[in-house]
């Protein structure tokens, strides 16, 4: 078989590509790959950076947490009173309605 | 090794992987877009598979153990790219890449505006027309990237025997093609 240089071979057997594709798409490529390495880095440096801080508070809220009394404590209305509430406020006045939320509602529960 | 393995080879010593990839880039830009191109057919999907071959490649610098020559390994990743890309074009169509016939592989080539159509006429794409994706691999690897047997099957994966077996019944058909 004849030895050809492999971009006649390629054309010989129709194979094109576009004008300075070889010079342009490897200039490209590279950037590309640069870009992407140094967003990675850029990620990571940040990481590096603030991995301390960021453990030191997860910590400090875990502390908190589960050393104050009645931190966990849930202050989720109850269903019996939620129905007193709600038949209570069907009765209430619209323009009423603002003073008595906070003051059984608002106030009562904090 | 050769001017261009050694230079490689200093850099990867030094883990100075950009000046890896550049030299890679330098030697291997355009064997590895036209190893990609004749297995994907189309040049925008080559151009795709390229840079993730390029992705891959950079990315497996700093593990690169040196157990095959930096050819061999940058090869068996684009053709590693090619075939997955095109399962995954092909993975509604058929079960895999081996069931392609020579119709997808005629109609892929009509369908790229970067591929001369009057070529298809000529014996080459006739007799390649009608043999298995797997035949025709081997054909390109040997005839267009001159690749060895050796290299082609570290890249492939496949039996050297059995590569230089399809490549030579390959040769005799188009060679019956030349005469007829």
């Amino acid at each position: 078989m004849m030895k050809i240089e492999t971009n006649d071979k390629h054309e010989k057997h129709g194979y094109k590509v576009p004008e300075n594709y070889f010079e342009q798409s490897k200039k490209e490529m590279l950037s590309q790959l640069y870009e992407e390495e140094n967003r990675e880095n850029k990620y990571i440096y940040l990481l590096k950076k603030t991995w301390k801080p960021l453990a030191i508070a997860a910590s400090l809220a875990l502390i908190v947490t589960l050393t104050i009394p009645g931190s966990l404590k849930n202050n989720v209305i109850s269903d019996e009173d939620y129905q007193a509430l709600f038949i209570e406020s069907i009765n209430i006045e619209e323009e009423d309605f603002d003073d008595w939320y906070v003051e059984k509602y608002v106030l009562e529960n904090n | 090794m050769n001017d261009s393995e050694q230079l490689l080879q200093n850099c990867l010593s030094a883990k100075d992987y950009k000046g890896a990839i550049n030299k890679i880039a330098d030697v291997y830009h355009k064997p590895l877009y036209w190893h990609i191109r004749k297995i994907v057919k189309n040049h925008d999907d080559a151009n795709d598979v390229l840079q993730n071959t390029y992705i891959k490649i950079f990315k497996g610098l700093p593990s690169f153990q040196q157990r095959s020559s930096v050819k061999n390994w940058a090869y068996r990743i684009a053709y590693n790219e090619s075939i997955n890309f095109i399962n995954r074009e092909q993975k509604k169509k058929y079960e895999s890449i081996s069931e392609m016939n020579g119709e997808d592989y005629f109609s892929k080539l009509k369908a790229d505006v970067y591929f001369d159509t009057s070529t298809l006429e000529s014996r080459l794409h006739t007799v390649l027309r009608g043999l298995s994706e797997k035949k025709r691999q081997i054909f390109n690897m040997k005839y267009f990237d001159e690749l060895k047997f050796e290299e082609i099957a570290k890249i492939t994966g496949w039996n050297t025997n059995s590569i230089k077996t399809a490549f030579y019944a390959t040769k005799q058909k188009i060679e019956r093609q030349l005469i007829a």
